[in-house]
């Protein structure tokens, strides 16, 4: 039996950051949400995750800045960028990356399965690369 | 008179002195002719007298030789008379003859053969002259000899008779003999003259005379008459024989005289036939000479006539009726005439100058078309409406513009009060007379016109005119309905971006209470709606099921409360989308794409979409495609484009889902094709389309004929801006109400087809 995916969302929206933990532990996954980068980084020495759901817009470090330190100490992490500003792009050195989603997924999102099934499209990938 | 008629008066007369000409030689060589042919009868007469003389000198000859012969026998006939007097006639004759011959020749003009035998003609009238001399001296001898009584021959018969008589009285026969035989010798002498009978004669009447001296019986006395009869016998024999001797030489002498003349009357006569030829060859010659001269001037004077009738011709008469021709031309209106003159005289002077002239007038006259055209061409070409009216508002001048507005062409208005050919502008009348009299223009800028309830607006100036003393007004209307548009379309677009600006600044804030909403929304959805285990042990603990929640959240209208919430909040999510569409955007996302494919790649999202399949089966729809594959790619954002076609196929759709028509089969034809270094996509649907008003309408964001909460009036303004905004290209809408609506989207193409 496979054990659950540990899922960790970086948001501070907490109406968005909330609604989305629920909807994915709905859907089976091992959920945690931090409001900040730096919670997000701090939680990330303590567990293992499989895959980060990443605001841009946050309190002090944004979320592409937070990308860029978390792949130096977890690179098999699978990050996904989750953003409502519109006009984002995601960055040439970021796009590089193969465990950095090539969508950027705006909000709202009509239908949040597009996004747990992104989650678990990647990671599965992952998981078939690394053997 | 003409100047043709001129000249042929002028060679008429030429003609006329050169047919005198030859008149007048040909009377001078006839009148040579006559001349000659005078000298030729002269020569004929010296001839014709040369032969008389001949002639005369030869019968005297004749009839001397003839004397001489029979001069004997004629005794003192009458005979002898006739003889000499007509010797002596032909001789002076022959000397009258010559000495006319001799005045002939120095009286005309002969050859010099002729002219030198003068001489010869001397010699032979001197010659004749001693010809006539010695015949007459001839003539005295023989007169000597034979004159009747006296004469010697007649002595001699006398003698002899006596002495016959004598000797008869004797009566001896021998005597008589002798005498007989003596007389035999003579009459021999008479016939042949020869000297040797007259001898034996003598020689017999010696004989004779011994006979008597022996003869006995002769008385003395009758002896010494014998003896003195034949005394006498012999001298006058003698006398006689010396005449004959006298006569023949003398004949002798006429004979030489005769030779030496012959020679001369033959050379005469030589020459007089030379002459008589020299003439005739004279005449001849004379005659071909004048012949030959007549033609010559004749055909001289013809060439000279048709020379100088060419040249005139050619020179003058050609000449002078071309320029009157040209002249003509000219006045006619024919303004490049040029006359073509070769000739250094005053005509060709002339013709040049008129060239020139003409050229000149040309020049100036085109001059004038040229700027009067260009002047025409640049007021027609002005996109106002120019009007010149005099002081009472009558037209003057308009432009096509003016004839174009009003359907009245200049011809039509000139003459004719404003308002009658230009109603629009009869309110403009006050202010026309107002700007003549303050001599100031006067400005009416935007005013209103309606027609068919369409709005238009008119800029008018009125700018007095004060030239050249004539009072009067140019107005100009110009149509500025397109600038008002133009300026409203920028204020639009810059509302647009101002509305893109905002949505961006906004969006995060936004986006994020609407996903909240949103995401929560469908949390409750699945954890009060969906057979989940976590919500069945939920419900388990709080004593009830799932199925209970479930009928209690039905009979509430709940689960339909929530996609309402979910409903909204995605509606508002797509007005914030929208909006943001309205910013200018970077252009790095820009791929090569073929817009066929991403045609029907959209066609295939929009029959798998969601939200579109709750309101209509796309897929009851028809779809036409008519793709050129040659159509090159275009450089674009893919998802807009996308985004684009989307718009224009839902609308589409709703068009014709919308209306009540149902026997109208739904179709799409969709097109894509190059054009002029662009792609060109139309989208075409059989809806009701869009009537004419409405299609300057539906580009403006907010633009919506649907009701609240159907539709936004955002999508084709999103399209049209970005199409023509983020991608240069253009967006047109083309319908006829009741048929169908085409939307029509050109891109650039790329310039190097990949
Ligand atoms: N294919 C079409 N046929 C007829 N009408 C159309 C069509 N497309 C657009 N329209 C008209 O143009 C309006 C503006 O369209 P749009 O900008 O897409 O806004 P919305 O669809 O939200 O009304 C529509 O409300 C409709 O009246
Ligand atoms: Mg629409």
């Amino acid at each position: 039996m496979k054990v659950n995916l540990r899922i960790l969302i970086v948001d501070d929206d907490v109406s968005v950051r909330e609604s989305l933990a629920a909807f994915l532990e709905d859907d089976g996954f091992e959920v945690y949400s931090v409001e900040s980068a730096e919670d997000a980084l701090r939680i990330m020495k303590d567990k293992m995750f499989d895959a980060a759901v990443v605001d841009l817009r946050l309190p002090a470090m944004d979320g592409s800045e937070f990308i860029r330190q978390a792949y130096q100490s977890w690179p098999d992490v699978c990050y996904l960028i989750f953003t409502g500003s519109a006009c984002y792009e995601l960055p040439q050195d970021l796009k590089a990356l193969t465990c950095v989603a090539n969508t950027v997924y705006q909000k709202p999102l009509r239908d949040l399965n597009i996004l747990s099934e992104a989650i678990r499209q990647m990671t599965a990938a992952k998981e078939g690369s690394d053997g | 008179m003409s100047i043709t008629t001129k000249f042929t008066a002028a060679f008429a007369l030429l003609l006329a002195l050169i047919m005198l000409l030859a008149i007048t030689s040909y009377t001078a060589l006839t009148i040579v002719q006559q001349q000659t042919e005078t000298a030729i009868l002269k020569s004929t007469n010296i001839q014709s007298v040369i032969l008389k003389m001949d002639s005369g000198l030869e019968e005297a000859r004749r009839m001397q030789r003839d004397y001489f012969l029979r001069y004997s026998t004629f005794g003192f006939s009458k005979d002898r008379y006739t003889y000499v007097r007509q010797t002596k006639e032909r001789i002076s004759d022959v000397i009258s003859l010559s000495k006319e011959l001799q005045q002939l020749i120095a009286a005309s003009d002969v050859g010099h053969a002729l002219r030198d035998s003068q001489v010869n003609l001397n010699f032979y009238l001197s010659s004749a002259n001693r010809y006539l001399e010695t015949f007459n001296e001839a003539a005295e001898l023989i007169t000597g000899l034979t004159k009747d009584e006296t004469g010697l021959q007649a002595q001699l018969v006398k003698n002899s008779t006596l002495l016959l008589a004598s000797l008869k009285h004797e009566g001896n026969h021998l005597l008589i003999d002798l005498y007989q035989n003596m007389q035999l010798h003579e009459k021999d002498y008479w016939i042949t003259r020869q000297r040797p009978a007259m001898q034996s004669s003598f020689n017999v009447s010696g004989r004779l005379r011994q006979a008597v001296v022996e003869m006995p019986g002769i008385g003395r006395t009758q002896k010494s008459d014998i003896f003195s009869y034949l005394d006498k016998y012999l001298s006058i024999a003698k006398e006689i024989l010396r005449f004959d001797v006298a006569v023949r030489s003398k004949f002798n002498e006429f004979e030489l005289q005769v030779e030496a003349l012959e020679p001369v009357s033959s050379e005469l006569i030589t020459l007089a036939g030379v002459e008589i030829e020299r003439a005739r060859a004279h005449i001849d010659e004379t005659g071909q000479l004048a012949t030959g001269i007549l033609v010559v001037i004749s055909l001289l004077g013809l060439t000279l006539v048709i020379i100088i009738a060419r040249v005139l011709n050619k020179d003058i008469t050609r000449n002078v009726v071309k320029l009157t021709e040209k002249a003509r031309e000219l006045h006619d209106g024919k303004l490049d005439v040029q006359v073509q003159i070769d000739s250094a005289d005053e005509l060709g002077q002339l013709a040049d100058t008129f060239n020139a002239m003409t050229s000149e007038i040309k020049a100036k006259v085109d001059e004038l078309v040229h700027l009067r055209s260009m002047l025409k061409n640049i007021i027609d070409s002005m996109p106002s409406s120019l009007v010149a009216v005099d002081k009472d508002g009558r037209v003057i001048e308009w432009n096509n513009m003016a004839s174009k507005f009003t359907g009245v062409s200049m011809e039509q208005a000139r003459g004719k009060l404003l308002p009658d050919v230009f109603p629009r502008l009869g309110s403009e009348m006050g202010r026309v007379r107002e700007a003549i009299r303050n001599r100031r223009a006067e400005h009416n800028s935007k005013a209103v016109r309606k027609i068919n309830n369409d709005t238009y607006y008119e800029d008018v100036t009125i700018y007095p005119l004060i030239a050249n003393g004539v009072e009067g007004a140019v107005i100009r209307v110009d149509d500025v309905t397109e600038r008002v548009r133009i300026e409203e379309m920028m204020i639009q677009t810059e509302k647009m971006l101002s509305v893109g600006g905002l949505a961006a600044g906004m969006a995060h804030e936004i986006n994020n209470p609407l996903g909240g909403i949103m995401q929560n929304a469908a949390v409750i959805i699945r954890r009060l709606t969906e057979d989940l285990p976590a919500n069945r042990r939920a419900a388990e603990e709080c004593g009830t099921n799932t199925e209970t929640i479930r009928a209690y959240m039905e009979k509430r209208g709940i689960p339909r409360m929530l996609d309402l919430v979910r409903e909204s909040g995605s509606r508002a999510a797509e007005i914030v989308q929208n909006m943001l569409s309205f910013s200018r955007k970077s252009e790095s996302s820009q791929t090569s794409e073929d817009l066929a494919e991403l045609l029907d790649n959209t066609v295939e999202l929009a029959s798998s979409d969601y939200d579109l399949k709750k309101k209509y089966d796309f897929r009851l729809i028809e779809i036409v495609r008519e793709y050129d594959r040659e159509s090159p790619q275009v450089h674009c954002e893919a998802g807009t484009i996308q985004q684009v076609f989307l718009n224009l196929l839902k609308n589409g759709a709703e068009a014709m889902f919308g209306q009540g028509d149902k026997a109208r089969p739904s179709r799409f034809i969709l097109r894509v094709m190059p054009e002029n270094g662009m792609v060109r996509v139309e989208i075409e649907d059989s809806g009701p389309g869009i009537d004419e008003a409405m299609q300057k309408r539906v580009f403006e964001p907010f633009f919506t004929t649907k009701p609240v909460g159907f539709g936004t009036g955002l999508g084709l303004s999103v399209s049209y801006f970005i199409i023509v905004e983020h991608h240069g290209g253009k967006m047109d809408v083309d319908s006829s109400p009741g048929k169908g609506t085409k939307f029509i989207v050109r891109l650039p193409a790329e310039r190097e087809k990949v």
